[in-house]
């Protein structure tokens, strides 16, 4: 007897699912239901990674049952929620039946989502790669100038000018630890902006989220 | 007029003459307000005009792009038409401890030598004696051409009663234009000085790094005189690096060497020619020196790699040179801020 009645499992990372529908909102969509339900020590809601049915997302899994559903919108999770998660009833018109067991792909060429910003607050910078390794870059967003800091794998956003005589930062240097405006020296934590030395004031930080290769930033502050 | 300051740790009160720039007047005074270029370029002595009456001279100074409303001027452009508060963002600093207050004064051109095909030194006598720390500039004016050039002091000695300034020739500058022609020596020219902050104060206890491009070396002559004279040499290194296009645009070598020839252990001077090679005439006539061809900051990293411990750096010289010289300090040799006094000129 394992822990849970009931076991969902969502693919949310694998090469195709996450392209074909908003499974992390899937996800969410299924425990807000088992949350309303007052069922979580019963019924758990999992993110997984690949299935090796690659195409035919997005695809959940629910368990002790092993059935599989195929190509799942948004409006079918209400009925997959209530028939069969919750009320115990699989909704046979979705059900995966391939009849090939083991890993099933189709070539479906991933659509790797180029501009799908998380959420209406993100707004995109740039890609990735667009900031030099260990440098960093000016942009516009919005009408707001943004400054992307890379140091090692790590990227931070923050205002663009100097807080001191608003000379562009981009102009400085950065050494992974400490970002210094050539102006006149004042310099800042990288990681948070934080005055150090003769600075007086500390960086505008700007939260920032790497989706694939691309970042995006939320405008309306740390 | 009566001119009060709020600044971010507390407000200060002083006079100002009319027709005296506000900030002269603090700094006159002892109020240490901000500023760095003093000629309207850099933007570092904006003030905001929270009551009263200014005044700018000079409305189009490149300086202005750093305003970012129209209460906002630059203290080194304005005098005051009334009693005014102004709000300044940054601390007042207090004044270095025995760092000499700057004074207006008036000056003689007692001397003019061509020092290469575009650049003279001038020698001024004073109308009173002037202390300033070495590496400190004045602000220079001449008859009839409206604002002030910054140029360096290249001497230092106390109560000093001459001066000497190194001027580079700009084509279309009116002052430099003035300063090449006819007529210059007795002329009266008004200064306002001492000014600046890439000082060199006996006592300092560190090895000291000059790097200098073209008419840049001169606030370093300052330096380099108070430094022997003060022994410095004896006990700390001393690194001269001086950055000209090609041969024919060095100056100051008998200086240089006179300086090396008193402390030959420890201070090694290094001329970079960025625009050719080195002619093998210039080692065989300057055996103490240490040529090379390249940009200044670049040979200078070269040289001093491994060599950056408990330095003080002096840099002066045009904008691109300094940029690339604090580039250096900054990220190779990992200076502190502090550590790293520099001029640029624009």
């Amino acid at each position: 007897m394992g822990q849970y009645g009931c076991h969902v499992f969502v693919c949310t990372s694998g090469e195709t699912c996450p392209t074909q529908g908003e499974t992390e909102k899937y996800v969410k969509i299924l425990r807000a239901g088992v949350q309303k339900a007052g069922r979580q020590m019963d019924v758990r809601v999992n993110k997984s990674g690949c299935f090796s049915q690659c195409g035919h997302g997005p695809m959940l899994v629910v368990y002790p049952d092993d059935v599989w559903y195929a190509g799942v919108t948004e409006s079918d999770l209400d009925e997959i929620l209530a028939s069969h998660i919750l009320g115990g009833r699989p909704v046979e018109r979705l059900r995966y039946e391939p009849g090939v067991p083991g890993p099933n792909k189709v070539d479906v060429a991933p659509k790797r989502a180029p501009a799908q910003p998380p959420s209406p607050d993100w707004r995109r910078v740039c890609r990735a790669d667009d900031v030099p390794a260990d440098g960093m870059k000016q942009f516009t967003v919005d009408g707001t100038d943004v400054l992307v800091v890379r140091a090692g794998e790590e990227l931070f956003a923050y205002q663009a000018l100097c807080p001191h005589e608003a000379v562009a930062l981009e102009g400085g240097i950065h050494d992974g630890c400490v970002l210094t405006c050539l102006e006149h020296l004042w310099q800042f934590d990288v990681r948070t902006g934080a005055p150090m030395g003769d600075a007086q004031t500390g960086l505008k930080g700007y939260r920032l989220k790497r989706e694939g290769d691309e970042l995006y930033v939320a405008l309306d502050g740390a | 007029m009566r001119i009060r300051v709020d600044a971010g740790n507390g407000a200060r009160e002083f006079e100002c003459d009319p027709g005296e720039k506000i900030l002269h007047a603090g700094l006159r005074r002892g109020v240490e307000l901000p500023y760095e270029c003093a000629t309207g370029t850099c933007g570092t002595c904006k003030a905001r005009l929270a009551s009263g009456r200014t005044e700018s001279d000079w409305p189009d100074a490149p300086g202005g792009r750093y305003l970012k409303s129209e209460a906002e001027f630059l203290m080194c452009q304005s005098v005051a038409r009334d009693d005014c508060t102004l709000e300044v963002g940054s601390a007042l600093k207090p004044r270095e401890p025995g760092a000499p207050p700057p004074r207006a004064l008036g000056a003689v051109v007692r001397a003019r030598r061509r020092l290469t095909r575009d650049v003279v030194a001038f020698d001024l006598d004073l109308d009173a004696p002037l202390d300033f720390d070495a590496g400190q500039f004045a602000l220079v004016t001449v008859p009839g051409i409206v604002g002030a050039r910054a140029y360096s002091m290249v001497n230092w000695d106390p109560h000093a009663e001459r001066v000497s300034f190194v001027v580079k020739q700009k084509p279309g500058g009116a002052v430099s234009a003035w300063l090449f022609g006819d007529g210059v020596e007795a002329s009266r020219l008004g200064l306002f000085a001492p000014l600046g902050h890439a000082t060199f104060r006996p006592g300092l206890r560190k090895h000291v790094l000059c790097v200098a491009g073209g008419s840049g070396i001169a606030g370093m002559m300052s330096i380099l005189s108070l430094a022997c004279r003060d022994g410095h040499f004896a006990a700390w290194d001393g690194h001269v690096f001086f950055g000209v296009r090609t041969a024919r645009d060095a100056f100051f070598f008998d200086e240089l060497e006179t300086f090396r020839a008193r402390c030959p252990a420890r201070l090694a001077v290094t001329v970079a020619l960025s625009d050719e090679d080195v002619p093998p005439a210039l080692p065989a006539a300057w055996p103490g020196f240490a040529f090379a061809r390249g940009l200044v900051h670049a040979v200078a990293g070269e040289r001093m790699k491994g060599r950056f411990a408990d330095v003080r750096a002096y840099v002066a010289g045009p904008p691109p040179m300094v940029d690339a010289s604090l580039r250096l300090l900054l990220r190779e040799a990992r200076l502190a801020p502090a550590d790293i006094r520099y001029d640029k000129f624009s």
